[in-house]
């Protein structure tokens, strides 16, 4: 472009380039495979390229969609049938229970209702397991309709999860970032260990950094996420954008190259091997 | 005859072979060739039409048109100016085409929000570029075409009308009007350093 040209642009336009923008980062792969289509047919003047009846865009999105859902879905069963087997347990064990077991673990007095949650059928699991077989049977009844209550408060309780993850999700899409952020940070607190968990905070990280302007609390968060889940690779990589909203080139070049070193072929690396040249460019040229 | 530039920030390629220098039509039949063309050419293609088109649903059914029209014109190409001037012709050309051909806009909900909290990992100045295509997404195509043409791939109000068989007084009135809306809409967000003014 001439320098005629370049003046004539306004400041509110950026060049037309190769560089990232606005076009969306298309992967290698996806690169090569269109590359491919379009070389393939330049001789066959008759015939367009293939088109792909969904953009890439959109199967990556079906993809996380299903993904996600499979593993809410996962959780969720998970946890009924654990407790299925909990309850299982309760009811084969013999139904009048008359003397108190020897080990000093009495059985939990509380009747399990539809009111109570998950733990309550836990505890009661512990309770039966330490009470040895040979026992003669314990003074208190244990009520049939256990299995059932206790199946339907954990998919209560699963469900629930699913649907306060969602309930803040639509906080954020309306962006209501405080609450949104506080809701995700409820959820995390509320479910420790579990899957969702580790989602919520990470979404609560992403709300400080990205719009509460509390980087620094978003770091914290971060560094909270277990490296060996799942969802380590995206902690790194928000430990590093946290360090660099916090202007710690050092730091957020040291979280970077855990990355690499982690995660090596995933789907942050290649950002993060970018941004680790640019910062040793921009401290070899400052 | 250095054809293609090195792309420093290519997210997805390396740097890409130097070609020959050989006369254009000498490489119009080696697919190696051919390839690595494409391959140089593609992030700026669909660079250009995601300035020009709305959503980035259709970038790259339209980037496979475009290329490919790119690479079949090659024998065309006469060497007056750069190919990724040449090329950017004939992308904004089969974008126009498209845009034409096909059904009534649709409406997407990518709005600046969308497009920071979607992409927050990505570098300052791609930031930067999305938040502009998003306040482009929300003006009629043609005053959107005319600006892009202007302002980003740096064609004349000739040119422009010529591509796009307008009157220059039309191509004028579209760039002001484009130009207007585009400050309004920028507005809010330069006081965030979101957008700069002119």
């Amino acid at each position: 472009m001439s320098n005629s040209e370049q003046s004539r642009r306004p400041r509110t336009f950026p060049g037309l380039d190769a560089d990232l923008g606005p076009a969306r980062p298309l992967s290698r792969a996806d690169t090569e495979w269109l590359v491919e289509q379009v070389v393939g047919h330049v001789r066959e003047p008759e015939t367009m390229p293939q088109r792909r009846r969904l953009s890439l865009r959109t199967l990556s999105l079906a993809a996380i969609v299903v993904v996600s859902s499979a593993a809410a879905a996962t959780v969720v069963h998970q946890r009924i049938q654990r407790n299925d087997a909990v309850a299982a347990r309760v009811v084969a064990a013999p139904p009048r229970q008359t003397n108190k077991p020897t080990h000093g673990h009495a059985v939990h007095e509380r009747a399990i209702d539809s009111s109570e949650n998950v733990d309550v059928a836990i505890e009661i699991d512990r309770s039966v397991e330490v009470a040895p077989s040979s026992q003669t049977p314990a003074t208190r009844e244990v009520p049939p309709p256990v299995t059932s209550a206790s199946s339907a408060v954990s998919a209560t309780r699963g469900y629930a999860i699913v649907d306060e993850l969602s309930a803040a999700n639509d906080l954020r899409r309306q962006a209501e970032w405080q609450a949104a952020e506080a809701a995700y940070r409820s959820i995390a607190a509320h479910y420790p260990g579990a899957a969702e968990a580790a989602v919520a905070q990470l979404a609560a990280a992403e709300l400080r950094l990205e719009h509460l302007g509390d980087a620094a609390g978003a770091l914290r968060l971060y560094q909270s996420v277990p490296r060996s889940s799942a969802l380590g690779v995206e902690a790194l990589f928000g430990v590093s954008r946290a360090y660099r909203a916090l202007g710690n080139a050092d730091a957020e070049a040291a979280a970077l190259r855990s990355l690499l070193d982690a995660f090596p072929t995933s789907l942050q690396a290649d950002g993060a091997r970018a941004r680790l040249k640019q910062l040793s460019a921009d401290s070899t040229h400052p | 005859m250095t054809l293609v530039k090195a792309s420093p920030a290519s997210w997805a390629l390396p740097s890409g072979p130097e070609l020959p220098r050989v006369a254009p039509v000498a490489f119009c039949d080696d697919r190696e060739t051919l390839t690595a063309i494409a391959t140089q050419l593609l992030p700026r293609v669909r660079n250009l039409i995601r300035y020009l088109i709305h959503g980035d649903q259709d970038v790259d059914d339209v980037a496979q048109e475009a290329l490919l029209a790119v690479l079949r014109g090659l024998p065309t190409f006469r060497q007056e100016g750069s190919l990724e001037s040449w090329a950017d012709r004939i992308v904004a050309r089969v974008t126009f085409t498209w845009l034409r051909r096909r059904k009534p806009q649709r409406q997407f909900s990518l709005d600046v929000e969308d497009a920071s909290a979607d992409d927050c990992t990505l570098p300052d100045e791609y930031l930067r570029r999305r938040r502009l295509v998003a306040l482009l997404d929300q003006l009629p195509h043609e005053q959107r075409y005319a600006l892009v043409l202007h302002h980003v791939v740096g064609l004349s109000v000739e040119e422009i009308a010529l591509d796009t068989a307008a009157k220059l007084e039309t191509v004028r009135t579209r760039l002001r009007l484009g130009k207007r809306r585009l400050r309004e809409l920028a507005e809010p967000l330069s006081t965030e350093g979101g957008l700069a003014h002119e």
